[in-house]
């Protein structure tokens, strides 16, 4: 009965408070932080949480109710397969709010009504291995108060620490990818090769930039002298040469092509970046069943991708098709897929 | 000969039966082109009494790895190191526990730390930063520090580094490829230069066989030219760079280089990508004086086939003297050798000169002693490979001083008339005074296209006496005819202390480049025969560049 009176009063009480927008911004640090710690809003209040991810890693950011923390980041990691789909979020009835999964240098704004119960919320990142340590408080008070920055550096919990490293190593174990740079037949000589789970592997070339071909197997010997042994069939091969342009032009062939280096996620996928005239671009490619999935995140304006005559029939994207090629203008040219599906047997 | 000692050796290390046939293929290539010459086998090492002064203590290695190519030391003290198969492991000294950082890399052959959290690599086709962002004690992120070279995939393009100066500065070096080898597909990475690809050893693409500098700000510079395979390099406390390079063509005997912006160091085919060669000159063309004219020669010599055939990293001696009476000195490892190197440089009429002398000699040290490392509490790790089937062996160890002074050379001087040694103890002077307690050689190396140089106009030296100092610590060698441009090679015979130490290594060269004063131009080449070479190979349908490096001043 008490709780009750408490609840209604605050009901009452938060009636008469909530006032215009509120706008919260949150960053990322690195070492599976935010920078802020904690912040306050008032009851009913209209919240926008501008959420922006400088840190390396993917993150979102999830707010849930009083006291369910611990429960929601196990349920993220329970999703198992396409967790990435639904952005990491469970379908728990704890959660309250969640952004999409922001990559480095994105961001996303989170818009919702604040409790009208005082109290403190969570927000946490649920991507599988974050959850554990990085999250923050959402109070929601009659009272507000300044938000609370985490430091710059890295504050060491060796407890914690050996805790992540053992959850890491467990979700890394189940199913996770390899690169392995190495000399490989028919590419450049810094190419490098990633065996992704799931029986496919592709040769990718750090010096041309781009894609070289896909096969179904892994990669065998690596011998002292020469080319390192495909273990399987190649079944894909890009010969057009370096597929993107990154003006308004499309007939415009890119100067200057710098390997960047790359980034390897939780299942040891990598993201290649390049600079491309100026131009930041990412690829991260997935192939499942054979079906090449090519996922690429720039900066630039007006981006095209281009298909050969010959496998016209085989690719799909996600934008419109110009001549021989995709174009991706505008949002659309920061993050799009294209795929290549190759004919059944 | 040299063929069934390292098969002996391999046998005896525990190689299988199995991998007999390997070892053979193995030894004919690493015979065929070692970055440290012809693989040539030295006499076991004679045990020394170093180990009355030092201890050595083998390190395991994680399971499933081998060939160590690199070790550094964390700021938080646990020590990196990697391996030829790409993998970057912690080592905890403390707990004697093994952490994976990172895998997949192509041959690294270089480890840097930058926090306890980033490692720099310097692998095949790149220098990268590797960091572990989310604090799960693995890298995720790979950065891309320096690309700005041409990769041809032959085999011999080796790559050592990198060394970071006061300022920030990277320094990094490429080995040049063989003639044995050729592009391994139809395209390389960066232009491709017909001239380059002509030689024994070639830079058929962009800076093989030169020093490389990435400064803060990410620019990759080409800094010094005239490598062949300059497997270590190394920056001294006063900041000035330094590099050894292989015996093999254009280099008489291995050498270690002080190494200045600009300068060429002797081995030709990298001249293609000089300012003043581009546009199809062909250095190799040039007639060997004016060649001659151009290099700068080296601050010290290894005499190949007794002191060393194939030194690596030289590392100075940071412990402040917590490794014995050498703090400043400059240790160097050596590949085929049971051995490691002290040298002593100095200045000489404004160049840097010095001498050599073995350090650790023993039976109990492994070959392939390709990286060092000193730890805080003054402990040298040594990363042993045997690479690509390089003479060498795979291990890992660690030298520590006991604590009792060893009776060395502990720094050798030219003077006007001959050289001053000083000792690290007081030595017995009637030994020391005698001039028969010295044996002393000279000659000189020549510089041309064949492989390697015998020693030419080999003589004694006479020396005239001997002359011990007031606290027993230094003798003055007085010779006769003393000659710039000439090796000095001194053996010493009955020097020990008073008290029973007797020297340990009892032999010392000194590269005598510079006189005190009036130092004379070195002589001319000795004319040696033309060398027939092989014509490039390429691969069927031809070679392209492709990324890189493609435009030149």
């Amino acid at each position: 009965m008490r709780s009750l009176f408490l609840f209604l009063g605050a009901l009452l009480f938060a009636g008469t408070t909530g006032s215009a927008a509120e706008v919260i911004r949150i960053g990322t640090l690195p070492g599976l932080r935010f920078d802020t710690s904690a912040f306050s809003v008032r009851p009913g209040a209209e919240v926008e949480v501008i959420f922006s991810n400088s840190d390396e890693m993917l993150h979102n950011f999830v707010v849930v109710k009083p006291g369910t923390r611990a429960e929601v980041v196990q349920a993220a990691i329970d999703l198992g397969a396409g967790a990435a789909d639904r952005d990491f979020v469970p379908p728990s009835p704890n959660v309250l709010w969640a952004s999409k999964v922001v990559p480095s240098g994105q961001s996303f704004t989170l818009k919702f009504t604040a409790p009208r119960i005082l109290g403190d919320y969570p927000y946490v990142c649920t991507f599988p291995g974050h959850g554990i340590i990085m999250f923050g408080t959402m109070t929601v008070t009659t009272i507000p108060r300044p938000p609370v920055m985490n430091p710059k550096e890295l504050p060491v919990d060796p407890a914690i620490a050996a805790r992540l490293a053992m959850d890491h190593s467990a979700h890394r174990a189940s199913n996770t990818a390899s690169v392995n740079r190495f000399f490989m037949p028919q590419a450049g000589p810094a190419s490098i090769a990633v065996v992704l789970p799931g029986g496919y592997s592709y040769c990718w070339d750090a010096g041309a930039g781009r894609f070289r071909y896909a096969w179904k197997g892994t990669l065998g010997a690596r011998p002292d002298k020469t080319v390192a042994k495909l273990e399987g069939e190649v079944y894909y091969r890009e010969e057009s040469g370096f597929p993107l342009r990154v003006g308004p032009d499309p007939a415009a062939v890119p100067k200057q092509i710098d390997f960047n280096g790359y980034t390897v996620d939780a299942q040891g996928i990598p993201e290649f970046e390049l600079n491309v005239d100026g131009v930041t671009v990412r690829e991260r490619v997935e192939i499942k069943d054979g079906r090449i999935t090519r996922r690429f995140r720039t900066n630039g304006l007006s981006v095209w991708f281009f298909v050969s005559p010959e496998n016209q029939e085989r690719f799909t994207a996600t934008g419109p098709k110009e001549g021989a090629f995709y174009k991706f203008t505008g949002a659309a040219a920061q993050d799009f897929t294209v795929t290549y599906t190759p004919l059944p047997n | 000969m040299p063929t069934l000692l390292t098969l002996f050796n391999r046998l005896r290390n525990g190689a299988a039966m199995l991998g007999l046939l390997a070892c053979l293929a193995d030894v004919v290539r690493a015979q065929a082109e070692a970055p440290a010459g012809r693989g040539a086998r030295p006499p076991e090492s004679l045990p020394t009494k170093i180990l009355e002064y030092y201890d050595i203590e083998d390190i395991a290695l994680p399971p499933g790895t081998s060939n160590v190519d690199g070790v550094a030391v964390m700021p938080d003290g646990r020590i990196v190191v990697c391996f030829q198969a790409g993998q970057v492991y912690f080592y905890n000294p403390k707990t004697k526990e093994w952490k994976l950082f990172a895998e997949g890399l192509h041959w690294p052959l270089g480890v840097l730390p930058v926090s306890n959290t980033e490692v720099l690599v310097m692998q095949t086709p790149e220098l990268t930063l590797l960091a572990d962002r989310d604090g799960d004690g693995k890298a995720e992120v790979f950065k891309t520090v320096s690309d700005y070279f041409g990769m041809s995939g032959n085999y011999a393009e080796f790559q050592t580094g990198p060394v970071r100066d006061a300022q920030g500065n990277l320094f990094y070096s490429l080995g040049t490829g063989s003639h044995f080898g050729q592009p391994l597909t139809n395209e390389v990475r960066g232009f491709y230069s017909t001239q380059g690809a002509w030689g024994r050893m070639t830079s058929p693409v962009p800076y093989r066989g030169w020093i490389m500098k990435v400064t803060p700000d990410g620019k990759t510079i080409p800094w010094a030219v005239g490598m062949r395979e300059a497997n270590g390099i190394g920056l001294d406390p006063k900041g000035r760079l330094f590099s050894i390079d292989n015996q093999g063509d254009w280099v008489a005997s291995s050498a270690l280089y002080h190494v200045e912006q600009g300068k060429f160091y002797g081995h030709v085919p990298p001249l293609v990508w000089r300012e003043d060669f581009q546009g199809g000159k062909q250095p190799l063309d040039l007639p060997v004086a004016e060649l001659d004219q151009l290099r700068t020669r080296a601050a010290v010599v290894f005499p190949y086939g007794d002191m060393s055939s194939s030194p690596t990293q030289p590392l100075w001696d940071s412990t402040g003297g917590k490794f014995g009476p050498f703090a400043g000195q400059m240790f160097i490892g050596e590949m085929n050798y049971r051995r490691i190197m002290r040298v002593m440089l100095e200045d000489v009429d404004g160049q840097v000169q010095g001498a050599v002398a073995p350090f650790f000699d023993s039976p109990k040290l492994h070959l392939g002693n390709v990286r060092l490392a000193f730890d805080p509490s003054g402990s040298l790790w040594v990363a042993q490979t045997r690479h690509q089937g390089w003479t060498g062996e795979s291990g890992f160890q660690r030298i520590s001083w006991k604590g009792i002074v060893p009776l060395e050379v502990s720094a050798m001087h030219v003077t006007e008339d001959g050289f001053e040694l000083t000792f690290t103890r007081p030595v017995n002077p009637v030994a020391a005074a005698n001039p028969a307690s010295y044996a002393m050689r000279t000659y000189f190396y020549n510089y041309h296209e064949r492989y390697g140089s015998q020693k030419y106009d080999p003589r004694d030296v006479k020396i005239t006496s001997a002359v011990v100092s007031a606290d027993r610590r230094k003798v003055a060698l007085h010779v006769e005819n003393l000659e710039a441009w000439r090796i000095y090679d001194t053996k010493f015979k009955g020097i020990a202390t008073e008290d029973g130490h007797e020297l340990v290594n009892p032999w010392v060269v000194y590269n005598l480049n510079h006189l005190v004063k009036n130092t004379p131009p070195p002589r001319a080449p000795i004319a040696d025969p033309k060398q027939a070479r092989r014509t490039p190979g390429v691969p069927k349908g031809g070679v392209k560049g492709v990324g890189g490096p493609q435009s030149f001043k």
